[in-house]
C-alpha cells in the first residue's frame, strides 16, 4: 500500500478535488472501537449457538439427491403444469371469495370481541378466586351430599321404568286397585265367620222350607187329598185314568201302569202327610 | 503495520482449534476499523455500518477456514464487506421500492442529519458528489481516494479488471469535479 501512495499524484490533475481535505470526515461515537471487538465476538458466539444448535437434520444423502429431485420436478412440471393444476373451484368462487372472507372476518370480530357480548358484575373476577375457595371449604366441611340422604335399595334401578310407566306407558299399564285387608283383627275374623255360618244355616233352612216336597205338603191339594181315603183315590184313578193323563210321575211313558207301585206310592205319600 | 500481528500468524492460529478464538480477536483488532470505514463510506449511517460490520465479520469467521493464501487477507475481507454493503443497498431499494437516485437522495439526507460527520463544507460536498455516482464507481473511488489501494488490490475486491477500474475511476473523478464546480 505504501508504494501506492505515490499514485496520489493523480490528484494533481484534478485541482478542485485536491483542495478537499482527504482526511476521513466521518466520526463514530466515543469509545466505539474500544468495545467493537467484544461486541463482534459476542455476536459471533451468539451466531454460532443459533446456527449450530438448531436441532434440524436432513435425511441421509438428502443433498446428494436434491439436485436430481429438483431436475425431475422441473421436467414433470410442464406436463402437469396446466393452468388449473388439476384443481377446480365452484363457479363464481373467486368473485364471491372477497365478500365471504370479509363477512367471516366481521363475524369473527364480533364473536371474538373482548366481552363476547356477555357481561359480568363489576369486580366479579376480582372476587371469583376467593368465592371459589370459600365454596370449596364449605363443601368440604359439609361433606358429600350423598352421605345425608338415602334411597331404598334398587330405587334407581326401578326409577326409570317407573317414570316411563307413569308417563309414556301410562295407557298401557293396567292400574291395579287398592287392596285393603278386611281381616285386620282377630275379633273381626270371628264375627265374620259367625255371620258366614248364620247366613249358611239360614240358607239351608230356607231351602228346606221351600223345597218342592215341603211345598207339596203345605199345598191345598195335599191337604184335601190327605183327608180322602186311599182306597177311594185308587178307585178313582183306576176308573178315570186314560192315555191323556200325566203318568210320568208314577209310570214310564209307553209302559202299562203298575198298580202295586202306584199303591205303594200313594201309601207313602199318605204316611208322610200324617 | 510492523507492530501488528502478521496475517500469516493469524491464519496459522486460526487453523488450530485451540487458538482459533484468539486468532479471530487478533484479526478484529487489526482490521475492524478498516472494514468499518469501508462500510461506513458506502452506507453513510453509523448504525447501518455497525450492523453490517458485525455481519461481515460473522461471515469472515465462518469462511476464514477456507481462505486461500494466494489472495491477500485484507482484500478478501474487503470483498466480503463490499458484498454486504451492496446487498444492504439493494435491499434498501427493494424495501422502499425506489430507484438508485432515490436511494442516493436518502443517503444524502442521512449524511445531512448525521451527528457523526465532522467534515468541513468541502468534504460534505465531496460526499454529496460521491452519492451521485453509481455504487461501483463510488466503491472504486473510496478505495482509491481514502484507502490508497492499488488498482490490483481493488480489482481483487470488486472482481473487475485493472483497466476497467482505471476507466471507471477516472470517469468517477470527472463527475465529482463537475459536481463540485456546479455547486461552487
Amino acid at each position: 500500500m505504501k508504494s501506492d501512495m505515490e499514485n496520489r499524484d493523480w490528484l494533481n490533475d484534478y485541482k478542485l478535488l485536491k483542495q478537499v481535505n482527504s482526511a476521513n470526515p466521518f466520526a463514530v461515537p466515543d469509545g466505539y472501537f474500544d468495545s467493537l471487538t467484544d461486541r463482534i465476538v459476542s455476536f459471533k458466539n451468539l451466531n454460532d449457538v443459533t446456527n449450530n444448535e438448531t436441532g434440524f437434520t436432513v435425511p441421509e444423502n438428502y443433498f446428494e439427491e436434491l439436485s436430481n429431485n429438483i431436475q425431475s420436478r422441473i421436467a414433470i412440471a410442464p406436463i402437469i403444469g396446466s393452468n388449473n393444476q388439476g384443481f377446480d373451484v365452484p363457479e363464481g368462487y373467486f368473485e364471491e371469495l372477497s365478500g365471504n372472507i370479509q363477512s367471516r372476518i366481521a363475524i369473527e370480530q364480533v364473536a371474538n370481541s373482548a366481552d363476547n357480548g356477555f357481561d359480568v358484575p363489576e369486580g366479579y373476577f376480582d372476587n371469583l378466586e376467593q368465592q371459589v375457595k370459600s365454596r370449596i371449604l364449605v363443601e368440604a366441611a359439609l361433606g358429600d351430599p350423598d352421605d345425608h340422604f338415602g334411597v331404598p335399595q334398587g330405587y334407581f334401578n326401578e326409577l326409570n321404568q317407573n317414570i316411563l310407566n307413569k308417563t309414556v306407558n301410562f295407557s298401557k299399564v293396567k292400574r291395579s286397585g287398592v287392596i285393603r285387608k278386611m281381616f285386620a283383627s282377630t275379633a273381626f275374623k270371628y264375627a265374620t265367620a259367625a255371620c258366614f255360618a248364620l247366613v249358611l244355616g239360614g240358607g239351608i233352612l230356607l231351602s228346606e222350607l221351600n223345597s218342592p216336597a215341603n211345598e207339596h205338603k203345605n199345598s191345598f191339594l195335599h191337604k184335601e187329598l190327605s183327608v180322602v181315603p186311599i182306597d177311594d183315590i185308587k178307585n178313582y184313578l183306576q176308573l178315570n185314568v186314560d192315555a191323556g193323563d200325566a203318568q210320568q210321575t208314577v209310570a214310564t211313558e209307553g209302559v202299562a201302569v203298575d198298580a202295586n207301585s202306584l199303591k205303594n206310592a200313594l201309601q207313602e205319600d199318605a204316611d208322610s202327610v200324617q | 503495520m510492523s507492530t501488528e500481528v502478521e496475517d500469516a500468524e493469524i491464519l496459522s492460529k486460526f487453523q488450530d482449534e485451540r487458538t482459533r478464538e484468539e486468532a479471530f480477536k487478533l484479526l478484529l483488532k487489526k482490521y475492524q476499523q478498516k472494514i468499518y470505514w469501508h462500510i461506513r463510506r458506502m452506507v453513510i449511517d453509523h448504525d447501518d455500518a455497525d450492523d453490517l460490520v458485525q455481519d461481515a465479520f460473522i461471515k469472515i469467521w465462518k469462511n476464514l477456514g477456507g481462505f486461500r493464501s494466494d489472495a491477500q487477507l485484507y482484500t478478501w475481507m474487503y470483498r466480503i464487506a463490499t458484498n454486504e454493503c451492496i446487498t444492504f443497498l439493494n435491499k434498501k431499494k427493494q424495501r422502499n421500492n425506489v430507484s438508485l437516485d432515490d436511494v442516493a437522495y436518502e443517503l444524502a439526507d442521512s449524511l445531512a442529519d448525521s451527528t457523526y460527520f465532522n467534515g468541513d463544507q468541502a468534504q460534505r460536498k465531496l460526499q454529496e458528489a460521491l452519492l451521485t455516482l453509481p455504487e461501483k464507481q463510488r466503491l472504486v473511488f473510496n478505495m482509491k481516494y481514502f484507502d490508497d489501494m492499488k488498482y490490483e488490490e481493488i480489482s481483487q475486491v470488486v472482481g473487475t479488471s485493472v483497466g476497467a477500474l482505471k476507466a471507471s475511476f477516472h470517469l468517477a473523478v470527472k463527475k465529482i469535479e463537475a459536481y463540485l464546480l456546479s455547486k461552487d
